[in-house]
């Protein structure tokens, strides 16, 4: 057997010939130095600028997630400001008015509506989506002042916010 | 298996602490060797060297789940391999294909007017016979030779039985061999 001290390890994995015991007693290995050979077999150098390019790659992925860290801080205060105001502004005006809120019979069809409709025709199906919304859309306006419209706009804009960082974005 | 050195356990625990020049150091010692197993797997210098870099960015990037003591340099292979089986997915990276054809496949050295062929010629004709092998015994002569794993660790690297490992590595040994005697006595 070939001298294989190249395969011998400080950390006693394997036996003081280099063998692995796995390899040891296969008959082919008997008189072989194919271990050894493989053992010496000549590797490629990396590029002399590849240790210095991966550590300035790490420095950046470093700076480019203390950023990403600033960012997010600003991004979900922004987003609890509008939250809040938002809320403060809309929420207690819409709870009472939702209260009070009458809408006229006509602006949410029902089952029975549908049936009829669709009976009728997609002409009349899309006459009565049309004459709904508008119905309903006229009666929330009524019903809601101002501030409770630019609350929930700030509520919209929380959300949005938000939903933009925790959404999966697919990368380039 | 083997352990992390003191010294290297230590700058792992700074890098941990957030000590980029920590891990530098860790990039510097171990890059020649994780090149190196990398290469013999793919044919694409640059492809090798894209491997190892992000091999090593994960590796930074998981260091605040890093079991300090595992071995290192394993740990590092098996993401280095991770990346290259998603890579070279389409090209059935750790597919064991037959060997029989490789034979012709793999170029032979110039042998000399004695059929004696010198011990660095041996090595560099072993090296192109393990390049002409298919990318999966590639991956296990690379694993056990140049990055020096044991077979337990090649196994959890390439997410195989230890059996499988175990004859594939006998398989590609015995080709090589016999590659090896034909070109020095035929």
């Amino acid at each position: 057997m070939a001298d294989m001290d190249i395969h011998d390890k400080a950390d006693g994995r394997h036996p003081a010939d280099g063998r692995h015991p796995a390899d040891e007693g296969h008959p082919a290995d008997e008189g072989h130095p194919l271990d050894d050979w493989l053992a010496q077999m000549p590797g490629e150098r990396p590029p002399r600028d590849l240790a210095p390019r991966i550590n300035a790659a790490i420095r950046l992925r470093r700076a480019q997630m203390a950023h990403n860290t600033v960012a997010d801080r600003v991004r979900w205060t922004l987003s609890a400001i509008l939250a809040l105001g938002g809320g403060w502004l809309a929420l207690p005006r819409l709870a009472t008015v939702l209260q009070r809120l009458v809408l006229p019979q006509t602006a949410v069809p029902t089952v029975l509506d549908w049936y009829e409709i669709f009976q009728s025709g997609l002409t009349s199906l899309l006459d009565a989506l049309a004459s709904g919304l508008e119905t309903t859309q006229g009666g929330l306006s009524a019903s809601l002042g101002g501030p409770v419209w630019l609350g929930l706009l700030a509520l919209g804009l929380a959300a949005i916010i938000v939903m933009d960082k925790l959404l999966p974005r697919k990368e380039m | 298996m083997n352990q992390p050195q003191p010294d290297e356990r230590e700058l792992i625990r700074r890098a941990q602490a957030g000590d980029d020049d920590a891990f530098g150091k860790l990039v510097v010692s171990h890059t020649p060797k994780l090149y190196r197993v990398i290469r013999r797997m793919t044919s694409d210098p640059s492809e090798a060297e894209a491997i190892v870099q992000e091999a090593f960015l994960r590796a930074w990037q998981a260091l605040p789940r890093y079991r300090n003591d595992r071995p290192f340099f394993p740990y590092l292979v098996t993401i280095a391999v991770n990346l290259g089986r998603d890579l070279w997915r389409k090209a059935r990276f750790l597919e064991f294909g037959e060997l029989e054809t490789v034979a012709q496949a793999a170029p032979s050295p110039e042998p000399g007017p004695e059929r004696q062929v010198e011990h660095g010629e041996t090595l560099q004709a072993l090296a192109t016979a393990v390049a002409a092998l298919p990318s999966a015994y590639r991956a296990v002569i690379a694993l056990r030779y140049d990055a020096e794993l044991s077979y337990e660790e090649i196994a959890a690297a390439l997410d195989l039985p230890l059996n499988t490992v175990r004859t594939h590595l006998r398989r590609a040994k015995d080709h090589l061999r016999s590659l090896l005697e034909e070109q020095a006595y035929g």
